[in-house]
């Protein structure tokens, strides 16, 4: 694992997982600690002392058949279309899946497949057409990638709609993977995997889907057919299955277009607010403050309860960390703060970390 | 008809005990009724006290059907019907789809029925029924049916080559693959094997020609020495995919899978995370039809099932066979012309 750049390839995500763990020093955005419980799975699995039962908590027992046939039927309604964007992408050091995403041929998939901006790549459509395209920019800290179809020049290209509303993927909603696990298999074709929402952070979004090696870079859809996330990487159990959200995509997209290699949070060093806190029945409690930081200057107080941050409610410490982190400094951050049972918001500027 | 009959009727009488308003055209609700009314078709089976897999009922007298690979090791074999514990007869097995045929004595069993015709489409709910009341499992049709192909049995061992030495000494085994067959029966580097099967090995061609010579899902015998002493061991072999670059990395993210997972005339594919040990179960579509039998765990997101046509008729003819055979052995115990009865009139 001494250079972890050259070994991480589409068909093999728990690299993935490694090198995610060992880029995440201090203030990195990947939940470490959850990485590192998955892996502590992984191993358990590999000494043979346990296996999780596989009867997934999402598909609960009380689900209604009327609403399993809905979701049946809008799947299948939108499956064909899906299915038609969706593509295998042969790169130098491996194989992945993308999904195009306007007629010119703009395909989204994960850093980790894209690589290096500049490349040739294969592509080939599900009803076996291939076609050559070029990688684009990169986000490092999402795995968000971007490829563009250059021959067959001036078609016009089969492609979905992404999801640009995040509500559409509250936690719970169904939803559906397309890929190619394991590399393109003609006689298979594509698989396609039907699950729900878990978790949705900022940058990623985690699906009950059940993603492998080759999925890489595949799109995650909403009942609506518009594409909510990238497939990125997985843990040692069932519903570790993570993907890229909408948001690095949307919020770099002419950049990503230009070629370029995005790092604006640098290694992770986000912005600094300056509280020591832990998690809260309503959100987060601050337990302590650093003298003369940003929170201890706009005049957050020990006890305080943080509620929300930028309207999103705070789940736990670990939501509150994250988002914070993906914030350089200088950049403003709202938040709910509840004092004596009164709420009060803030607009705060993170500072530099000392 | 009877057998359609019987998914729904559970319910039926339910409603009219109960004195409900429902029309008589209620269905399931939700998928636990669903799954209710399937569970007395699936039936756990022990082997040696162990669940090793589950059979469904296909026919009221008591037929059943389940993986047959997941019966390799040796063992005795109990069936679990309602609160007994009945040890089945092992009437038949169809090789090609990996089935066994068993029974148990039986009158008004529930049982699945058999459709032929029935059709999965991608993107389709599957219910695969859990034995007694347990969970059932939900996933959906997820790539296309299909035929897999066969493959070549895999031990998952490196030998020492054999040099000039004196051949019958055994075979070394210099590496053991990381979740093989080899160490899941706790072979080690460093033992000697001595025979396969009750045939000796002196070399590692020998090794070869006999791992070859079996399919993945066969239990090998193996007889090794290790620090001087003779140990049995019992190696349930799997397909050369094991053996593949990388996988034991992914292996472990499938978590446990099936022995024979290749050579299939025809399979569903669905992406129900099931344990192999579950593999032999009805699947259910989400209106009760049988549409197949769960065979394989594959991958963190595979699992295949046997569509009803790759079996039906062969399964059919197995089980008139048996009871025809049966009425003859009965009828001639009970009756006098039977073979006791004749003895006495030949001459």
């Amino acid at each position: 694992m001494r250079n972890p750049q050259r070994r991480i390839v589409g068909k093999d995500l728990l690299l993935v997982l490694i090198y995610l763990l060992k880029q995440g020093g201090e203030g990195d955005t990947f939940p470490i600690d959850m990485l590192r419980s998955s892996l502590t799975r992984t191993f358990a699995v590999a000494l043979g002392l346990s296996l999780a039962s596989p009867v997934l908590a999402d598909r609960i027992q009380d689900e209604s058949l009327e609403d399993l046939r809905r979701v049946q039927k809008t799947v299948q309604s939108k499956l064909e279309k899906s299915m038609a964007a969706t593509v295998a992408i042969v790169a130098p050091k491996g194989m992945g899946t993308g999904v195009v995403v306007d007629e010119n041929g703009l395909i989204l998939t994960a850093g980790h497949v894209s690589m290096a901006p500049g490349q040739p790549v294969d592509i080939i459509f599900n009803d076996g057409r291939k076609a050559k395209a070029i990688t684009l920019g990169r986000h490092q800290l999402s795995d968000a990638g971007m490829m563009r179809i250059t021959k067959p020049a001036d078609e016009e290209w089969d492609y979905v709609e992404i999801e640009n509303e995040e509500a559409i993927s509250e936690s719970g909603e169904w939803c559906y993977a397309l890929g190619h696990p394991g590399g393109r298999d003609e006689a298979r074709g594509m698989v396609l995997r039907v699950g729900r929402v878990l978790e949705k952070r900022r940058y990623k979004v985690k699906s009950s889907c059940e993603l492998m090696g080759g999925d890489s870079g595949g799109p995650l859809f909403g009942l609506n057919g518009k594409v909510i996330g990238i497939h990125s990487f997985i843990g040692g159990k069932f519903t570790d299955n993570y993907h890229v959200s909408m948001a690095p995509f949307l919020a770099h997209w002419d950049a990503m277009v230009d070629g370029d290699v995005i790092t604006t949070v640098g290694r992770g060093r986000g912005g600094f607010l300056g509280v020591g806190s832990s998690n809260h029945p309503d959100g987060v409690i601050i337990k302590q403050l650093v003298k003369g930081a940003a929170a201890a200057k706009a005049g957050l107080e020990v006890g305080d309860i943080i509620s929300a941050i930028d309207g999103t409610p705070i789940a736990s410490y670990l939501v509150f960390n994250d988002h914070l982190k993906l914030k350089a400094p200088g950049e403003k951050i709202d938040l709910n703060i509840i004092r004596d049972d009164e709420l009060i918001e803030m607009t705060i500027e993170l500072g530099e970390r000392p | 008809m009877r057998m359609i009959l019987s998914l729904k009727l559970p319910f039926l009488a339910l409603f009219v005990v109960l004195g409900t308003t429902r029309a008589a055209s209620d269905l399931p609700e939700n998928l636990q009724e669903l799954s209710k009314s399937g569970s007395s078709r699936v039936l756990e089976i022990f082997v040696d006290k162990n669940v090793r897999s589950v059979a469904t009922v296909i026919s009221q007298d008591g037929y059943l059907v389940t993986k047959g690979s997941n019966l390799e090791q040796d063992g005795a074999l109990v069936v679990s019907v309602g609160d007994r514990h009945i040890q089945p007869r092992v009437v038949d097995v169809l090789p090609e789809v990996d089935l066994v045929v068993l029974k148990v004595p039986g009158k008004d069993l529930d049982h699945v029925v058999w459709d032929a015709d029935s059709k999965a489409a991608m993107g389709d709910w599957l219910v695969s029924v859990g034995a007694r009341s347990r969970e059932a499992s939900l996933g959906v049709v997820s790539a296309k049916t299909r035929k897999i192909k066969a493959m070549r049995a895999a031990l998952g061992i490196q030998m020492q080559p054999s040099e000039t030495e004196v051949a019958s000494e055994g075979v070394t085994i210099v590496r053991v693959v990381p979740l093989s067959p080899a160490q899941r029966c706790d072979l080690r580097e460093g033992d000697v094997i001595k025979e396969m099967d009750e045939k000796e090995v002196t070399n590692p061609a020998d090794v070869r020609a006999i791992v070859a010579l079996s399919s993945p899902g066969k239990a090998l015998q193996i007889r090794i020495e290790r620090n001087g002493r003779r140990i049995a061991k019992e190696a349930l072999l799997e397909d050369e995919t094991i053996l593949e670059f990388a996988s034991d990395r992914s292996r472990l993210l499938n978590g446990r899978t099936s022995t024979r997972r290749v050579d299939f005339p025809e399979v569903i594919q669905h992406d129900t995370p099931l344990d192999p040990k579950l593999m032999g179960g009805a699947l259910l579509d989400l209106d009760g039809n049988f549409v197949g039998i769960n065979i394989a765990r594959v991958n963190r997101f595979t699992t295949y099932a046997l569509p009803v046509r790759t079996f039906s008729k062969a399964l059919k003819a197995i089980v008139n066979q048996d009871r025809s055979k049966s009425r003859t052995r009965r009828a001639s115990l009970l009756s006098p012309a039977g073979p006791l009865g004749s003895a006495k009139t030949q001459p």
